[in-house]
């Protein structure tokens, strides 16, 4: 690469030309076109071999077409469906059994016999009319049945869906003790009907996408109408059609996360992910925008800010004291767990008269028979943890305890009996542990995670000019990125003084607004005080109706 | 019209914090030495005098910036005198801001070599500190004034347990005799001083880029008050924990104030701690510095876009800040403490003279009619 | 591209962290000085610099024993020129490199007090690993000597020193003082400066037992009677402490002289540094009887100036409170009456004291300990002014007024003494 050219890229770097800002009034996206509809034939047997061609039948032998004569309608027909992914009674009682036999006799009279069928033969609860060719393609693969009738040009699809999945379960990832034990599954209408659920809103939009060229996979975006800002819902859209339209094949919300992101080389994730409905019902109603995918029990919310990864959906419900309880010891175990390391090293390194002298001889002697530097150690037990800690995660359960005693005694016990690491470091090196698992997101605690390591080299640099050093571009660099054109440091950074929830949340009660960054359409949330008994005397004193207050 | 960037913009809290950060974090260096050198225990008098006078000095920085909104001085500067006598203050400007850069470089690089890493060769500390300030000047000003408004209360915080655990050792004994070594070298030192506060013609600057457009005098009044506050509090402080004459003599007396925090028998020698938030101050004042030396260099010869600049710009501060040849030259040069310093006096004059040379002129020509460069 | 740059900066880091960087050091390389004494050196030009190290791999050990084991610390001694020249040459065979991070007292032998202050005091601020919280001390002797002393309670000789200190606010019989208050006295010519004294002290354990009785006693706590005893050939070993004997009085940058314990007493009065004290004073209506007290500085002394005719006039008022702690005679002097009348002649007492002790620091070592010179310079309003008045040349000829009322606020548990009937 010439030697000019990587100048300028480096002089291009923090260069911000024209983004996506939620305040830029006059931003315009593009209108996504909308693909010309193949056309599907009037001829059954034509129609037939199209779709013969297209699932490479005879040799796919998931789909099954089943055809027949529909008497009512003096037609031939076809049922198109997969196996296993369509449900048999549906097919056999809803469809088979009244075009089949429970069918009037209809004359047809030029009608389009689709239409026919449509409105008065078939009694299933969800049928779709269309004439393009590739949406008879994907209600087929999505599990619906699709019937296609001698004469007509239309095909009918049929909800059938009805396959074997996994129920609604607790969350694995972000267990609460008070709060709702539910979480998001693999089916996509349960998902979605999930988050219904909590927002009971009737402006809650939900507008579905298929995302893949090859997988269309369904993808939801949801989001409250009369809430949340035109811009950023129209922006999220917009990414989600032009990543459709391109990729061949997306899997779960993480690649998509990916795809849509603002600065997606950076560390730092933009999109919080949960497996639970009542927080993407939470923030949906706040005026964030949610993803839902279907194969995916993690949703995504758009946009997020610092913030909202040291909360976790227990702060709300708990009593206001014991909610910032656990935000104060959540916001200290971040700083643990990215700095703890760091800081021994530097302080064992570099500064040692910060230790007491008591405790500095008792390190000393413990670390006069280990043969290794300071750094080399932790460098070492920093990865055994990891060791331990993916292993963990990829463990068949029969063992798994097996893990706890084998990290424990083999690498804790006896490496401080052979001399290889000091007792100290153990200590450190545990709480260390324990406080990134304290970090409710797991995507946030990857980040620390790797920002630890490189907190260490520092430390081992330069001692604690290293870490401030670190801090100062992690710090610039947070303040830098956005997630959605939202800066990620909001409400702390462009202060917004109405905005109170930001580390410690406020009562409940005392919430007046909605998040200001987000720009909703409606910021008032509740009254200024919805306790209306509790006014001060002299209010109700003076004769005042109580109805009157505002 | 040259602008500097598509949209930046910056509020007024974060602008607060910045140029508090930017005019205060040299009392982390010899500036308590200096002003007890000149004025025995009454050197905080000559601190607050000289933040007076420069309240009077910005009055007319503010005028110009009322009179030509959405300019920044460089750019007023074209407008009123135009053609070469513009570039010539842009070009003043410029060096004044590259002689504080490097000179502040300096400083700071010594006093963490002194204070938490001896045997580091100072080229390193140097380099490392360079390359955070072209990392802040390619990421622009907006995001360095959200950093200083995110770090700015536990830096203050930082000032405030300094005081705290000092206060036991202050004694109002060490603060006599009153007016030092007389009325008259006191109000001499602090006129000649004004170079304390010179760092305000930042404002002039990033004054443009502010949101509020009606605010902009009155945060920068707030600005140097806060500023003076905490200069005169720490000159104050440091003269009455250690007597005048010990502080007369000491290369950094907050960082010897931070070596006496001790509480118990468990908090002792912790001023690692505080060199660590020493850094920050460090940070955001030299990046602040740095990005007024690229931009004025950028908007005199009228080069749309700077960011080219901040390397070369870079490699000419270090090489600055290398020529002094030991800590008291550095010192000497840096601030009128024994002898007039060349420098300083620049700085005033620059600071100050530039804004209302420029007043003068606009004055008159409003006054006197005449043609302005629109 | 990409991963050649990274490439080149993981080997760069790699040989940084491998060599070792500039500042690093491991905890193993440090020789940590926990004290630091200073005597004259052998041709009075140099210092002999006596360092205590700590061996971190002996603490927690066993008691010293009386076999003579040092419990985790070793002495070392050099002489040099300076002081630094004396830890180079002491790492020219101790294998850790000396530092003072962790350094608390300094010690200095009364033979380099009485020389002069000013060669060496620039040595002690300077460097950047001297702090301004290091406790100073005077010993007579040699620092050396003082500081082979082994404590009894505590297994690190500075800690013994720490808690020593901090019990000074309990007895006030002796000050304490850092470099930080050294300096600020030592450059300001208001005061003039005061270090605690120290000395050798022999300790006495109780009567000499005879060896037989001994031998039966061998298993009992450690002390050193039992080791005495298991071997009669062996000499005795006398059990050497250190105490604090009062004060080194400093003019300028010698010392002069001392004060004793109760004179300490009254320097930390009149320095608002006193804090309580048990006292003795003898019983007015029956004497050859003590009554003892603890006396309390609950207010801080004021001390006023003025300047007549050139003559500087100080009036000390001093309120203080007593608590009585013991009657000796079975007089009831918990009656109001006899409270009131107990006070005045404490106060009485202390009154002498405290005007026997300013007139030894005029008369004898014409230094001002006291802090006049302070409240003098309040009055100046320039620097420039006080300089040439030049205060210290006058504290001889100042006159004092002394005024102290002592109240006596709480007599313990009991009311009157038991009587015997």
């Amino acid at each position: 690469m010439n030697f000019w050219n990587g100048l300028k890229k480096v002089f291009q770097f923090g260069a911000r030309g024209r983004q996506f800002s939620l305040g830029n009034k006059s931003w315009n996206r593009p209108k996504p076109k909308k693909p010309k509809p193949e056309p599907l034939f009037r001829d059954l047997e034509a129609n037939q071999r199209l779709l013969e061609k297209i699932f490479e039948l005879p040799t796919n032998q998931d789909v099954v077409i089943r055809d027949f004569s529909i008497p009512s309608l003096k037609q031939k027909a076809l049922l198109i469906y997969i196996d296993g992914l369509s449900d048999r009674n549906t097919q056999s009682f809803a469809i088979l059994q009244p075009l089949m036999i429970l069918g009037p006799d209809e004359a047809v009279n030029g009608k389009d016999p689709v239409t026919l069928a449509y409105q008065t033969l078939l009694p299933g609860h969800q049928l779709q009319k269309t004439a393009s060719l590739s949406d008879v393609v994907d209600g087929i693969l999505d599990g619906s049945s699709a019937l296609l009738i001698d004469g007509s040009d239309q095909a009918l699809i049929i909800e059938t869906k009805g396959w074997e999945h996994r129920g609604v379960d607790r969350p694995n990832n972000e267990p609460v003790v008070r709060g709702p034990q539910e979480a998001f599954v693999e089916s996509f209408r349960a998902n979605t009907a999930s988050v219904r659920r909590y927002v009971k809103d009737p402006k809650l939009v939900t507008e579905i996408f298929r995302v893949g060229k090859r997988s269309r996979t369904l993808v939801a975006v949801m989001y409250v109408k009369d809430i949340a800002n035109v811009k950023l819902v129209e922006e999220v859209k917009y990414r989600i059609q032009s990543v459709s339209e391109t990729v061949d094949y997306i899997p779960e919300t993480g690649t998509l996360e990916e795809y849509l992101e603002d600065h997606p080389k950076s560390l730092i994730p933009q999109m919080l992910s949960t497996e639970r409905p009542d927080r993407l019902g939470a923030y949906i109603r706040e005026g964030h925008v949610g993803v839902v995918m279907a194969n995916s029990p993690f949703s995504l919310i758009i946009p997020t800010t610092f913030t909202i990864f040291l909360h976790s959906a227990e702060d709300y419900y708990l009593r206001w004291p014991f909610g910032n309880f656990l935000r104060f010891i959540r916001s200290i175990a971040l700083f643990i767990s990215l700095m703890l390391p760091a800081s021994y090293i530097a302080v064992i390194n570099y500064h040692q008269e910060m230790i007491p002298t008591d405790l500095l001889l008792a390190m000393t002697a413990a670390r006069e028979m280990v043969p290794f530097p300071a750094i080399a150690e932790i460098l070492l037990m920093e990865f055994a943890f990891e060791l331990i800690r993916e292993a963990g995660v990829r463990i068949p359960s029969v063992i798994g305890p097996t893990i706890g005693i084998v990290g424990a005694l083999i690498l804790g016990q006896a490496a401080v009996a052979a001399f290889v690491v000091s007792p100290i470091l153990i200590i450190i090196i545990a709480i260390t542990a324990l406080a990134s698992f304290v970090v409710p997101n797991y995507n946030a605690s990857f980040a620390i995670r790797i920002l630890r390591f490189l907190f260490i080299i520092l430390a081992g640099f330069l001692g604690f000019f290293g870490i401030a050093f670190g801090l100062f571009l992690l710090i610039l660099h947070t303040v830098t990125i956005t997630s959605f054109g939202v800066p990620f440091m909001t409400p702390i950074v462009p202060y917004q003084p109405r905005n109170k929830d930001r580390v410690i949340r406020p009562r409940a009660y005392e919430q007046k607004y909605r998040p200001l960054f987000l720009r909703p359409l409606d910021w008032i949330r509740q009254e200024k005080n919805p306790r209306r008994w509790d006014r001060p005397q002299s209010s109700i004193e003076k004769g005042r109706d109580d109805q009157n207050e505002q | 019209m040259t602008k500097m960037s598509s949209e930046e913009k910056i509020g007024h809290h974060e602008a607060l914090s910045l140029l508090v950060i930017i005019l205060s974090a040299k009392v982390f260096l010899s500036f308590p030495r200096n002003m007890a050198l000149l004025g025995d225990a009454a050197g905080w008098i000559i601190v607050f005098l000289a933040g007076i006078y420069s309240l009077v000095g910005y009055f007319f920085l503010s005028a110009l910036l009322k009179k030509y909104p959405g300019k920044n001085i460089i750019q007023i500067a074209h407008q009123v005198s135009g053609g070469i006598c513009g570039k010539l203050i842009g070009a003043a400007l410029f060096l004044f801001f590259l002689m504080t850069t490097s000179l502040y470089l300096r400083q700071f690089a010594e006093s963490f070599i002194l204070a938490i890493l001896p045997r580091t060769p100072i080229s390193v500390i140097t380099i490392l500190f360079l390359i955070l300030l072209v990392y802040t000047a390619l990421l622009g000003v907006e995001t360095l004034s959200r950093v200083a408004w995110l770090l700015g209360p536990y830096l203050l915080i930082a000032l405030i347990i300094i005081f705290l655990f000092s206060l036991p050792q202050m004694t109002f004994d060490h603060l006599v005799p009153v007016l030092g070594p007389g009325p008259v070298p006191l109000i001499k030192y602090s006129l000649t001083h004004l170079s304390l506060f010179s760092e305000i013609i930042l404002f002039g600057i990033i004054a443009p880029l502010i949101r509020s457009r009606e605010k902009i005098n009155r945060i920068g009044l707030y600005i140097l008050g806060v500023a003076v506050v905490i200069n005169t509090g720490v000159t104050i402080l440091t003269t009455a924990v250690f007597n005048y004459v010990e502080t007369q003599k000491m290369v950094f007396p907050v960082f010897q104030l931070t070596r006496l925090v001790a509480y118990g028998e468990f908090v002792q020698r912790v001023e690692a701690v505080f060199v660590f938030l020493w850094f920050f101050w460090a940070g955001i004042q030299l990046s602040g510095l740095f990005y007024g030396a690229v931009t004025s260099f950028a908007q005199t010869f009228r080069i749309k876009n700077y960011r080219p600049l901040t390397l070369p710009i870079a490699v000419l501060t270090f090489t600055i800040s290398l020529i002094p040849a030991s800590m008291t030259e550095t010192v000497e040069l840096g601030d009128y403490t024994t002898s007039p310093s060349l420098i300083s006096n620049y700085y005033s004059i620059a600071a100050f003279g530039i804004p209302f040379l420029l007043w003068l002129i606009a004055f008159a020509k409003k006054h006197l009619g005449g043609v302005t460069n629109d | 591209m990409i991963k050649r740059v990274i490439v080149i900066g993981l080997l760069i880091m790699i040989t940084f962290l491998a060599n070792g960087c500039w500042d690093r050091r491991e905890l193993e390389s440090l020789g940590l000085v926990q004290a630091l004494g200073l005597d004259l050196g052998p041709d009075q030009k140099g210092v002999t610099v006596t360092t205590m190290i700590a061996i971190p791999s002996e603490l927690g050990g066993e008691e010293g024993g009386g076999a003579g084991g040092k419990p985790g610390v070793f002495l070392i001694s050099m002489d040099a020129p300076s002081i630094y020249e004396a830890f180079n040459l002491i790492n020219t065979t101790v294998n850790r490199e000396i530092t003072l991070i962790q350094n608390r007292l300094l010690i200095i032998g009364e033979e380099l007090a009485r020389h002069g202050a000013n060669k060496w005091i620039d040595n002690l601020i300077r460097y950047r690993e001297m702090r301004r919280t290091l406790l100073l001390f005077v010993c007579k002797g040699t620092a050396a000597e003082i500081l082979h002393v082994q404590p009894q309670l505590e297994n690190k000789p500075s800690e013994y020193v720490n808690a020593l200190v901090a019990l000074s606010r309990r007895t006030g019989m002796y000050p304490t003082v850092t470099l930080n208050d050294f300096l600020k006295h030592y450059e300001a010519f208001a005061q003039e400066n005061y270090l605690p004294l120290l000395d050798k002290y022999q300790r006495k354990e109780g009567p000499e037992t005879p060896p037989a009785e001994n031998q039966a006693q061998s298993g009992g706590g450690g002390s050193e009677s039992g080791t005495e005893g298991a071997s009669p050939e062996k000499k005795p070993q006398k059990q050497d402490d250190v105490r604090f004997i009062g004060s080194a009085i400093f003019k300028k940058d010698r010392m002069v002289g001392t004060f004793d314990i109760y004179e300490t007493q009254i320097l930390l009065l009149l320095n608002d540094e006193f804090k309580e004290a048990m006292l003795t004073v003898e019983d007015p209506l029956k004497k050859g009887n003590y009554v003892v007290f603890k006396l309390l500085a609950t207010a801080p002394g004021e001390i006023q100036y003025r300047r007549q005719k050139k003559v500087d006039q100080f009036s000390v008022q001093l309120k203080l409170e007593a608590d009585l702690l013991s009657i000796q005679s079975q007089i009831d002097y918990t009656q109001p009456k006899l409270e009131k009348f107990l006070g005045r002649v404490i106060a009485g007492e202390i009154k002498n004291r405290v005007e026997k002790a300013i007139k030894k620091a005029q008369q004898e070592y014409n230094s001002d300990v006291f802090g006049f010179g302070k409240k003098v310079r309040r009055t100046f309003i320039t620097s420039g002014d006080y300089e040439k008045y030049y205060w210290p040349g006058k504290f001889k000829d100042a006159q004092v007024n002394v005024d102290v009322k002592v109240d006596l606020r709480r007599v313990g548990v009991q009311f009157q003494p038991p009587e015997n009937r």
